[in-house]
C-alpha cells in the first residue's frame, strides 16, 4: 500500500455548533470557532497531547463566529482574525482575548469568509485581511488602519446583491501584485486585481461556490480551486489568461453532494483535499499538462488544463465536514470540522511518495 | 418482479448471462463492466460479493481511474492500524510535538516584544476604491468616500519612500528587519519550498526567482545546489557552474554539486574539467551510477571530438570532399551559412585551447576555473561577431542601403542562432534553421554548375555583387536546361540572385527572383523576408505587410519581420489611416502599382548610379540639403532617408554617413548611428565628428570602455574639444556607476565583466554587431518617440545621450512597482537563454517603464530637482502624456511642480517648456485622480508656478489657455 492514508488520529464531539477550525501557527494547538445554541460565539483553543485533546481554554462572545484566520498575523503575536454573524471582523490575541485586538463593524450581514494574506511570512506586502459577506461585498481590510478598508468590493447601488460564499488572496508574489478571489451563491465568480483595482476575470460555475483557493498565496497565481454545490469542483490554471476564454479550467465530481470545500497541502501545492456534504474527504492530485500553454487559431496564448487524480477517499462522517485546515508545520496533519459537532484531528500518510 | 424489468430496462440492457466470470473476464468494455458493477451492486439479481470483486478488479485493470471504483470506505482510525504502523504514527506525532512545542514556547516568549510588521508599508490602495468604481460598475462602491483632509493625513510620499527603498524587482525580497535567525530561515525556507515546488511544475524560470529570493534571505548550499539544477534545466550552464561552486565551496564533499557542474561543463564542452568533477564525485561515491555513465559518455565524446576535427581539416584542404551538412553549405550562399561553418570550426578549436587551458590550470582550483568560464562564454559570441562583420563593412563600402545593415541584422542573429546550436551536443553541426535546406534526396547538381555557383558565392562575399549576380544568372539558365531540375539548388540560386539584385537596389529583379524561389518552395522565410525589404524600399508598403506578416506566421521569433511589420504598418497607417488594415485585405491587388514620386526615385536612379555622374552629383547635393533642412526641423527619419540616398550614389562621402549617424543618435538608435560612424572612420580615420559620434553612440550602447578610447583618440586629435571633454568625464562616471551596479547584482556579474575584459583585439568589430544585435529589441519602442522629438540638432545636446540612458530608470511609484518587476522578469528570462543579452534591453526613452525608472532613480538617490528637471528637459512636454502613461502618482506630480517651480523659471524657454509641461501634464490619464492627493501647500506650489507663468507673460502662452488650464488644475 503506497497509496496515502486518510486516518482519523483523534476526535472529541463538543456541545455547540462548528464552523471552522485553524492550527495556532508553529503549534500543536488549533482555535475551534462556533455557535452556542444560544447564538452566542465560541472560541475553544486545543491542545493535541499523548492520545487526548486537552481544552486549553474557551471564551464565550455574544455573536456567533463564523470564520477565522491567522493568516494576516505575524508569527510573534499569532492574532486571530474572526468573522462573525453580525458582520464584525475582529482580531483576537490569544493570549488575552477578553477585548478584540482590532475590531470593525465592516458588513451590515454575516461574514461567510475570512482569508489573510502577508502573514506567517506567506505572501509579500502589507497583512491584509478580506473578508466576504451575505451583504454581497468583499472588503479588504488593514488592521493598522481603523474603521475603512482598503478596497471594497460591491455591487452598485440598487442592483441585486449576491450572497458572497467565499473569499481567497492570491497572487501575492511581490509586494504590491495581490488578487482576491470571490465566489457568490449564484455560482459567479470574480478575481479581482488589487492592483489595478479591476476584475481581472469572471465568470459562472453554475451552481453556488462553497469555497475558493489558490493553491499557494504567495507565488504568481498558479491554480484556483472552486468548489460547489451539486457535487462539484472546478480547477483553474491561472498563468495564461485568454483575452476571451479567459482560464483553461476542467470540473470534476465527487462527494455525491455539496463540495464544502478544497484545501491545497501547504507542502505541496498539487495536492489538495475536498470534503463534502456526504461526511466524506477526497484526496485529489492535480498533474500538469505536458504545455501548460497553447495557442488557439489566431496565435494567442491559452491556458491548457491538466488533470486531476484521486487518490483516495474515505468518508469519516455522517454529516457535512465543514472546514479543515492542514497544519502547515506538519506534513499530513489537519483538523476538520463536521456538522455532527465533532472535531478531527486527521493524519494523511505518505503524501511524500505522491 | 417488476422492480427488476425496470431496473433492468434502466441499466441499459445488460443480459443477465453477462452477469458471469467467464463474461466479465473477457469483456474490455470499461463502460459495459461498470454497467455490469452497477446492476451486480444493486442486489437486484442477487447478492454475489465475489462476483462483484472480480468484475471490479477486472474493471480496474481496463480503467484504473473509474469512478465505480471510489469505494466510500469509513477512515481509518489510530487505534485500527496495525500495530507497527500506530506506533511509528505515534513516534512521529510525538517528536513532532516535542520539537513544535519547542518553536511554540520561542515564539510565546517573543509574543511580548513588538511586531514585526511595523516596518511593512500598507498597501497602496487607498485610491482604489474612486478608479475601481470606475473601471468596474459590477461591483465598485465604494464604502464611503473619504475628505481630503483624511488623505492628507496619509503622507503618501513618506510611505512610497520606504517601499521604493526595498524590492526592486522579484528576485529579492524585502528582507524584514526585526526578525531573528529562526524567523528568517523559516522566510527563506519557504521561499526555497515556492522554487522547489515550480521546479516540479516544470516551471524553472520562476523556481529560479525563488531561489535567488531564498538565497537573498540567507544563502544555502540547498537553495544554491537546487537554483543550480533548475539553471542547467534552462541550460544555462555558466549559471549552474557559478552556483555549483558555491554550493562545493560551503559543502566541499557534495556530489551533486560536482555532477550538476560536470554535466553544465560538458554541455559547454570544456571536456577536461568535467571529467574532473565527475571524478570527484566517484571519489567520495564509488558507486555513483550516473556519473561512470556520463564520464563514459564524455570519453565517446572526446575522442568524436578529435576525429571531427581532424575532419574539419580535411575539409579545409579538399573542399570538394562532402561531411554532413557539406551539401547544404554549398547550395546556400549566404552570409549566415557560410560562417556557421566556421564557427562550428571555431568552436572545435577553442574548445581545444578550453582543453589546454583547463588542464593548465590545477585540477580542484574551481575559482580559475570559473573565471575561464566566464571568459569563453564572451568568447563564442565574439567569434560570430568578427564572421559576421566583415561582409557587412564592405557592403556599406558598396554604398547601398541601410536595409542592408537589417540584413546583415538578420545574419548576425541566425548565425548566433547557429551558435547556440553547435554548442548543443545533441544536435548535429549543420544549421536547419532554412527551410530551403532539402531534406530529402535531389538529382544531382551539374559539376559545372556548382563550380559556376562556387564562383558566384565567392564574388558574393567579396561584394561583387555584379560579378557574382552574372554568374548565378548563368547558373540557373544552365540549371534550367537539366533535364531533371533540382528544385531546391534552383530555389537557392534564385535566392542568391536576389540577394545580389538587393545588393545592387535592384528591387524589382529581386522581387521577381524571390517570388520564382517562392513558388519553388513556399514560405521560405529568406526569400520572403528579401521580398519584403525590396517591397519595403519600393514603398509597396502593403505587399510588405503581407510578407513580413507571412514570416511572421511562419517564425514568430524573426525580430528583423516582427520590426518590418510595425515600421510597415506605421507607414500604411500614415498613408491609409486607422482603416489601413481593411484596405490590405480587401484590397490588395489593386494598390499593387501605387507608387509615390520617391518610389520612382527609388527604382530610376538606385540601379544606375554611375551611368550618369552630372546627375547623380546634382541629386547628391539636392539630397543631402533635404537631409541637412530635415535635421534642423528635428524631422529625423526623413532626414535619414535623404542621407540614404545620398550613401546610395556617393558611397565614398563621409558626410552623409556621420549625418546619418548623427540622426540616428537623436532618434535613439545608437546601435546604428555607432555602424554609421564605423563606415565613416574606414573612410577618413580621424574625422573628428565621427569619432565623436561613435563615443555617444557607443556610451549609449552603454559600451563605456570603447566610448571613452574614442573619446581620448579624439582628444588626442583636438586637444581643445570642449565637448569631448565633458562626455568623456561624464561616461567614466557612468561607467563607474555601471561597474559599482553590475557587482552588486551578482546575477550579471559574470557577464558584464567578461564584456568588458574580452580581448581588445576583437573589439572593434565585435562589439559593433553585438550591439547591433542587443539593439534589435530596443529600436521597436524608440521609433514611436522620435517624431515628437524635436530639439535642435546641436551635438552638445547629443552629448546628454549616455546621461540619458542613465536617467531614464525612471520614477516609479508603488503600483507601477510590480510592472517593472514584470519587465524585469521578462528580461530575467530571456537573460536565462541568452546570457549576454544582460541589461541591456532596458535602456531606451520612449516607453513609460523607461521614464518611470529614471524618475525613481533621481528620486532614490538625490531626489534634486536639477536632476528632475534633467529629465524632464529630455522629453518633450507633448511627450508627457505617452511616456508617463498610467504612472502619474501624486509624488510624480509633485515633484514635476516642484521642479518646473525651481528649475524652470529663468529664461522665456523655461517658462514656455514649463507652460507647455503642465498643459501636457493635466491630460495625463491618471492626472486628476493625483490632482485630489495634492496638500494645501502642494497647491501652492502649483500656483505659484502658474504665477510664474504669467508674470513671464511670454508670448506663445495664451491668457485663455492658461487660465483653462487653471481650471484644470484647480488652482
Amino acid at each position: 500500500m503506497d497509496k496515502p492514508q486518510i486516518i482519523v488520529h483523534m476526535q472529541k464531539g463538543l456541545d455547540y455548533t462548528l464552523f471552522d477550525a485553524k492550527w495556532i501557527p508553529s503549534s500543536a494547538r488549533f482555535v475551534v470557532m462556533g455557535s452556542r445554541p444560544n447564538g452566542n460565539g465560541t472560541l475553544q483553543i486545543y491542545e493535541i497531547s499523548k492520545g487526548d485533546l486537552v481544552l486549553l481554554k474557551e471564551t464565550n462572545k455574544d455573536a456567533s463566529i463564523k470564520c477565522g484566520t491567522f493568516a494576516a498575523s505575524n508569527l510573534r503575536s499569532r492574532h486571530l482574525a474572526t468573522g462573525d454573524f453580525n458582520g464584525n471582523l475582529k482580531t483576537w490575541d490569544l493570549e488575552n482575548w477578553h477585548t478584540p485586538v482590532y475590531s470593525v463593524k465592516g458588513h451590515k450581514e454575516i461574514i461567510n469568509s475570512i482569508d489573510g494574506c502577508a502573514g506567517l511570512g506567506i505572501g509579500e506586502g502589507a497583512p491584509e485581511i478580506v473578508t466576504g459577506s451575505r451583504d454581497g461585498s468583499v472588503k479588504v481590510w488593514d488592521t493598522r488602519q481603523h474603521d475603512k478598508p482598503v478596497a471594497a468590493m460591491s455591487p452598485a447601488e440598487g442592483e441585486d446583491h449576491r450572497d458572497c460564499w467565499t473569499v481567497a488572496f492570491g497572487n501575492a508574489y511581490t509586494e504590491s501584485e495581490r488578487c482576491v478571489c470571490a465566489g457568490y451563491d449564484n455560482g459567479d465568480i470574480k478575481l479581482f486585481d488589487l492592483r489595478t483595482m479591476s476584475v481581472r476575470w469572471e465568470d459562472n460555475l453554475k451552481n453556488g461556490i462553497c469555497n475558493i483557493e489558490f493553491d499557494r498565496k504567495d507565488i504568481m497565481m498558479n491554480k484556483l480551486l472552486a468548489c460547489t454545490l451539486e457535487s462539484k469542483f472546478h480547477v483553474f490554471d491561472l498563468r495564461t489568461q485568454h483575452p476571451e476564454k479567459g482560464f483553461a479550467g476542467l470540473s470534476e465530481k465527487a462527494h455525491k453532494s455539496t463540495v464544502w470545500f478544497g484545501k491545497h497541502l501547504p507542502q505541496n501545492r498539487d495536492i489538495f483535499i475536498t470534503g463534502g456534504g456526504s461526511g466524506s474527504l477526497f484526496l485529489w492530485k492535480y498533474s500538469y499538462p505536458s504545455q501548460r500553454c497553447v495557442k488557439d487559431n489566431n496565435g494567442i496564448e491559452m491556458g491548457n488544463i491538466g488533470s486531476v487524480n484521486l487518490q483516495q477517499n474515505v468518508t469519516i462522517s455522517t454529516q457535512p465536514i465543514n472546514s479543515l485546515d492542514w497544519s502547515s508545520d506538519k506534513e499530513g496533519l489537519s483538523i476538520c470540522t463536521s456538522f455532527d459537532q465533532t472535531i478531527r484531528v486527521l493524519i494523511v500518510s505518505k503524501l511524500n511518495r505522491l | 418482479m417488476e422492480g427488476y424489468g425496470r431496473d433492468y430496462a434502466k441499466n441499459s440492457n445488460i443480459p443477465v448471462e453477462h452477469l458471469d466470470y467467464s463474461y466479465i473476464k473477457n469483456c474490455n468494455n470499461a463502460k459495459e463492466l461498470e454497467k455490469i458493477i452497477k446492476v451486480l451492486r444493486s442486489g437486484d439479481e442477487g447478492l454475489y460479493p465475489d462476483l462483484i470483486e472480480f468484475a471490479e478488479k477486472k474493471l480496474e485493470t481496463v480503467n484504473p481511474k473509474s469512478k465505480m471504483l471510489w469505494k466510500e470506505k469509513p477512515a481509518v482510525k489510530t487505534s485500527q492500524l496495525e500495530k507497527n504502523q500506530r506506533d511509528t504514527l505515534i513516534q512521529d506525532m510525538e517528536e513532532w510535538m516535542t520539537s513544535i512545542a519547542a518553536t511554540d514556547d520561542h515564539l510565546k516568549s517573543k509574543s511580548m516584544s513588538k511586531e514585526a510588521f511595523d516596518d511593512v508599508p500598507a498597501s497602496n490602495k487607498k485610491d482604489a476604491d474612486a478608479s475601481l468604481k470606475k473601471s468596474d460598475n459590477n461591483a465598485g462602491k465604494p464604502p464611503a468616500p473619504r475628505s481630503y483632509s483624511e488623505w492628507d493625513k496619509i503622507n503618501i510620499d513618506e510611505e512610497l519612500a520606504k517601499v521604493g527603498n526595498d524590492n526592486k524587482d522579484t528576485k529579492s525580497v524585502r528582507k524584514p528587519t526585526g526578525l531573528d535567525d529562526n524567523e528568517l530561515i523559516m522566510k527563506a525556507n519557504r521561499e526555497k519550498d515556492k522554487g522547489n515546488e515550480a521546479f516540479k511544475a516544470g516551471d524553472y524560470n520562476e523556481a529560479i526567482v525563488y531561489y535567488d529570493r531564498s538565497i537573498s534571505l540567507i544563502p544555502t548550499a540547498a537553495a544554491y545546489n537546487n537554483r543550480a539544477l533548475a539553471a542547467l534545466r534552462m541550460k544555462d550552464y555558466v549559471k549552474t557552474i557559478e552556483d555549483c561552486t558555491k554550493v562545493i565551496e560551503m559543502e566541499p564533499r557534495n556530489s551533486k554539486a560536482y555532477l550538476r557542474r560536470g554535466i553544465a561543463k560538458k554541455e559547454r564542452k570544456e571536456l577536461k574539467s568535467a571529467k574532473l568533477d565527475f571524478e570527484t564525485v566517484l571519489t567520495f561515491d564509488p558507486e555513483n551510477k550516473k556519473a561512470m555513465e556520463l564520464l563514459k559518455d564524455l570519453k565517446d565524446e572526446s575522442s568524436k571530438e578529435q576525429s571531427n576535427t581532424e575532419n574539419e581539416a580535411d575539409i579545409n584542404s579538399k573542399p570538394k570532399e562532402k561531411k554532413k551538412g557539406r551539401r547544404m553549405v554549398i547550395t546556400e550562399v549566404n552570409e549566415d551559412t557560410e560562417y556557421s561553418d566556421t564557427i562550428n570550426l571555431r568552436n572545435e578549436e577553442k574548445s581545444q585551447t578550453d582543453d589546454v587551458k583547463s588542464s593548465i590550470q590545477s585540477a580542484g582550483d574551481s575559482l580559475t576555473n570559473h573565471t575561464t568560464d566566464d571568459k569563453q562564454e564572451s568568447d563564442s559570441p565574439i567569434i560570430i561577431n568578427e564572421n559576421a562583420i566583415s561582409p557587412k563593412s564592405e557592403v556599406i563600402d558598396e554604398g547601398i542601403t541601410s536595409t542592408i545593415t537589417k540584413i546583415t541584422n538578420e545574419s548576425t542573429e541566425l548565425s548566433a542562432m547557429e551558435n547556440d546550436k553547435s554548442q548543443d551536443p545533441i544536435i548535429t553541426p549543420e544549421p536547419n534553421y532554412t527551410p530551403t535546406v532539402a531534406v530529402q534526396p535531389e538529382p544531382e547538381i551539374p559539376e559545372g554548375i556548382l563550380t559556376i555557383k562556387d564562383e558566384g558565392n565567392l564574388l558574393y562575399k567579396n561584394g561583387q555583387y555584379g560579378e557574382a549576380l552574372k554568374k548565378y544568372s548563368l547558373a540557373i539558365d544552365l540549371l534550367k536546361k537539366e533535364t531533371r531540375v533540382n528544385q531546391t539548388a534552383l530555389a537557392s540560386l534564385l535566392n542568391n540572385r536576389a540577394a545580389c539584385h538587393h545588393r545592387i537596389g535592384d528591387c524589382r529583379n529581386c522581387i521577381i527572383d524571390c517570388s520564382e524561389s517562392l513558388d519553388i518552395i513556399p514560405n521560405a522565410i529568406k526569400p520572403l523576408m528579401r521580398r519584403a525589404a525590396s517591397y519595403e524600399i519600393l514603398e509597396k508598403y502593403r505587399k510588405a505587410f503581407l510578407d513580413y506578416r507571412s514570416v511572421n506566421v511562419i517564425d514568430r521569433s524573426n525580430k528583423n519581420a516582427s520590426d518590418g511589420i510595425s515600421r510597415v504598418s506605421r507607414a500604411l497607417r500614415n498613408i491609409d489611416g486607422p482603416k489601413w488594415r481593411d484596405i490590405i485585405d480587401g484590397n490588395i491587388s489593386s494598390n499593387v502599382e501605387e507608387n509615390t514620386g520617391k518610389a520612382k526615385i527609388t527604382n530610376n536612379e538606385i540601379p544606375s548610379p554611375k551611368s550618369d555622374s552630372n546627375y547623380t552629383e546634382e541629386y547628391y547635393i539636392q539630397m543631402k540639403e533635404k537631409g541637412n533642412s530635415y535635421v534642423k526641423k528635428g524631422n529625423y527619419e526623413e532626414a535619414i532617408k535623404s542621407y540614404t540616398q545620398c550613401i546610395l550614389v556617393r558611397p565614398n562621402e563621409v558626410a552623409p554617413y556621420t549625418n546619418r549617424a548623427l540622426c540616428y543618435l537623436k532618434t535613439s538608435q545608437a546601435a546604428l548611428a555607432e555602424a554609421d560612424t564605423e563606415t565613416a572612420l574606414k573612410v577618413d580615420p580621424s574625422n573628428v565628428k565621427a569619432l565623436f559620434r561613435r563615443a555617444l553612440s557607443r556610451i549609449a550602447l552603454e559600451n563605456y570602455k570603447e566610448g571613452i578610447r574614442d573619446l581620448n583618440l579624439l582628444l588626442k586629435i583636438e586637444p581643445s574639444n570642449v565637448a569631448a571633454r565633458k562626455e568623456l568625464d561624464k561616461a567614466k562616471q557612468k561607467w563607474l556607476k555601471e561597474m559599482h551596479n553590475s557587482s552588486q547584482n551578482e546575477n550579471s556579474t559574470s557577464n558584464k565583466k567578461t564584456t568588458e575584459n574580452i580581448s581588445t583585439k576583437n573589439k572593434e568589430t565585435t562589439d559593433k554587431v553585438s550591439n547591433k544585435q542587443q539593439n534589435i529589441p530596443r529600436k521597436r519602442m524608440q521609433i514611436e518617440e522620435i517624431n515628437e522629438d524635436e530639439d535642435e540638432v546641436v551635438p552638445t545636446e547629443v552629448l546628454s545621450e549616455p546621461t540619458k540612458f542613465d536617467t531614464h530608470r525612471f520614477k516609479n511609484s508603488a503600483k507601477d512597482r510590480t510592472k517593472d518587476k514584470d519587465y524585469k522578469n521578462q528580461s530575467f528570462k530571456s537573460n536565462q537563454q541568452v546570457p549576454t543579452h544582460q541589461e541591456k534591453h532596458e535602456l531606451r526613452s520612449g516607453n513609460p517603464y523607461e521614464f518611470l525608472k529614471a524618475w525613481e532613480t533621481v528620486r532614490k538617490t538625490t531626489n534634486s530637482t536639477v536632476d528632475y528637471a534633467r529629465l524632464l528637459r529630455q522629453i518633450s512636454p507633448s511627450s508627457l502624456v505617452k511616456v508617463i502613461s498610467n504612472g502619474l502618482e501624486a509624488d510624480t506630480l509633485v515633484s514635476i511642480i516642484k521642479t518646473l517651480l525651481e528649475q524652470f523659471k529663468d529664461s522665456n524657454d523655461d517658462i514656455l517648456t514649463s507652460y507647455e509641461i503642465l498643459k501636457y501634464l493635466s491630460k495625463v490619464p491618471r492626472f486628476e485622480m493625483s490632482l485630489l492627493f495634492l496638500s494645501a501647500s502642494e497647491k501652492l506650489n502649483i500656483k505659484q508656478a502658474f504665477s510664474n507663468i504669467v508674470m513671464a507673460n511670454h508670448p506663445k502662452v495664451k491668457t485663455e489657455d492658461l487660465t483653462a488650464l487653471r481650471a484644470l488644475y484647480k488652482v
